[in-house]
């Protein structure tokens, strides 16, 4: 059943986002035309200044458009089309109110992650020289030599692992924002900003609190000097922080969960 | 077998005020009933509470002896009062999510339906008149073959001649088990198919029974019984 939700929800979607995308990737390809054109023009101003300038435009605008749209739709799908009208269909379709979250979920990370790799692709192709390989090996090779005493494979991953579950996080706390929201009769949306508030005021309080204890147990705090950052303490410190990330994600998860399930009030 | 639908001392309330009081109700399988009522009784309500889009505020509603869920979703055909399909759908698209979602589901039943009233299979929701999506979703509704057919108002936004089709559509292709409930205000286009009536008004069920028996009980018809009551 949510291999089947996934793939609605992919059709659903997808028709939005893959103009943009296409967009993004056409003026990109317009862009290093342009670079190609104006290569042996050094002076400035001339007949293709104002095109070119307004293809770089239409490329960053593009770019800035999509990562607002994947925002704006992964809200929309589920206060629209789980919660509004579609909603008759949402849940009377033999899904679990689950399911249904674990969808929109798991797509709104796809396109959140798509949208990213497609704007990285753009920027390559409008960018890359052959000589491209060769900066890119130039700059790993200058972060390997960076001389800090932790493992910096261990940073990357723990770096990937923090995105990732970020990611998660937060969309499940827009989720559990709108589900409150949800609770009222009227003005839901009112309550949903304030729920919204509401909820990063508690996560702040619980950061604190934390924060509050680490301080009495260790009175130097959390100041440490990058010379004396061991690959154990990167971990604990990056880890610690991944954990309540993913606490924070598993509570809002069990919110929305809870109130869909036993609260439901669809107008 | 138990009842495909049991209200027991259900009650729902919006910031209190009762849009459902104290109902208790037996609904048999293999019967037509009207749920009558003038509009803001709660029949929407009801019906909304039996698919579990609403959760009661008191006592509880079973389909089929279960609490709504998964299982009874399966078993239900619910055709709600307002447009619940995304605009941007094709008809063919809506018809393979329903194939894909429902196993009951009769891709087949629906494509005869579409063709006998005109419709093309390849065009959007977004492109069709309200009477037209209506229909659409009417033939969505009917080509499963459900234990439970709960229809919110289902010939409220069409013609007559559209009106006599659904009717007749409802009446031909639900199997005899099956349990068909109409919620309308339309009594007259009905009253000749259904077996049983529920009358309705605030929130509470004043009046239930076989049609024949409230006929002969009150000696008019259903629709006149229904207009002395609810006399303005």
């Amino acid at each position: 059943m949510l291999g089947k939700l996934l793939k609605y929800e992919w059709k659903a979607t997808s028709r939005v986002f893959l103009p943009f995308y296409g967009a993004i990737l056409l003026f990109a390809i317009v862009n290093r035309f342009f670079f190609m054109l104006n290569q042996g023009n050094t002076e400035k101003g001339g007949l293709l200044a104002i095109p070119s300038g307004l293809a770089m435009m239409v490329y960053v605008l593009a770019i800035a458009a999509t990562f607002i749209l994947t925002f704006v739709v992964m809200i929309q799908r589920y206060y629209k089309n789980l919660l509004g009208d579609e909603g008759y269909l949402m849940f009377t379709l033999p899904v679990t109110p689950q399911q249904n979250i674990v969808a929109k979920l798991l797509m709104s990370v796809a396109w959140e992650v798509i949208s990213f790799l497609v704007v990285i692709l753009s920027l390559f192709a409008m960018l890359a020289q052959a000589d491209f390989f060769e900066k890119f090996n130039q700059l790993i090779t200058a972060f390997y030599n960076w001389s800090v005493p932790f493992d910096k494979n261990v940073f990357i991953a723990w770096m990937v692992a923090s995105v990732f579950v970020s990611l998660f996080s937060s969309i499940l706390y827009i989720y559990a924002s709108i589900s409150i929201g949800q609770l009222f009769t009227r003005h839901k949306l009112i309550a949903s900003f304030g729920a919204f508030i509401a909820l990063n005021f508690v996560s702040q309080l619980v950061s604190s609190i934390i924060v509050a204890i680490i301080y009495v147990i260790n009175p130097n705090g959390i100041n440490i000097d990058e010379s004396q950052l061991t690959t154990g303490l990167m971990s604990l410190f990056f880890g610690s922080i991944l954990l309540l990330n993913i606490l924070f994600g598993i509570g809002y998860y069990i919110i929305s969960n809870v109130i869909l399930n036993k609260k439901l009030n669809l107008e | 077998m138990n009842p495909i639908l049991e209200c027991r001392a259900l009650g729902k309330s919006y910031s209190g005020k009762d849009a459902l009081c104290d109902v208790n109700l037996t609904v048999n399988r293999g019967r037509i009933v009207g749920l009558l009522g003038p509009n803001g009784s709660g029949k929407s309500t009801l019906i909304k509470l039996a698919n579990g889009l609403i959760t009661p505020t008191k006592g509880e509603i079973l389909i089929n002896g279960q609490q709504p869920g998964t299982e009874t979703k399966k078993i239900v055909s619910y055709l709600p009062e307002r447009t619940y399909l995304s605009d941007w759908m094709r008809v063919k698209d809506i018809i393979e999510l329903f194939t894909d979602f429902y196993e009951n589901f009769n891709p087949k039943k629906a494509y005869d339906m579409l063709q006998k009233l005109n419709i093309n299979a390849d065009d959007r929701l977004k492109t069709m008149s309200k009477g037209t999506k209506e229909k659409v979703q009417l033939i969505l509704v009917m080509s499963r073959e459900a234990d439970l057919y709960l229809l919110d108002e289902p010939i409220g936004g069409v013609d007559p001649a559209a009106r006599d089709y659904i009717i007749n559509t409802i009446i031909t292709n639900y199997n005899e088990n099956a349990t068909v409930l109409i919620s309308t205000h339309l009594i007259a286009d009905v009253e000749q198919v259904l077996d049983d009536v529920i009358i309705i008004s605030n929130g509470c069920i004043t009046m239930k029974g076989s049609v024949d028996e409230l006929r002969t009980q009150y000696g008019k018809s259903i629709d006149a019984i229904f207009r002395e009551v609810f006399r303005c």
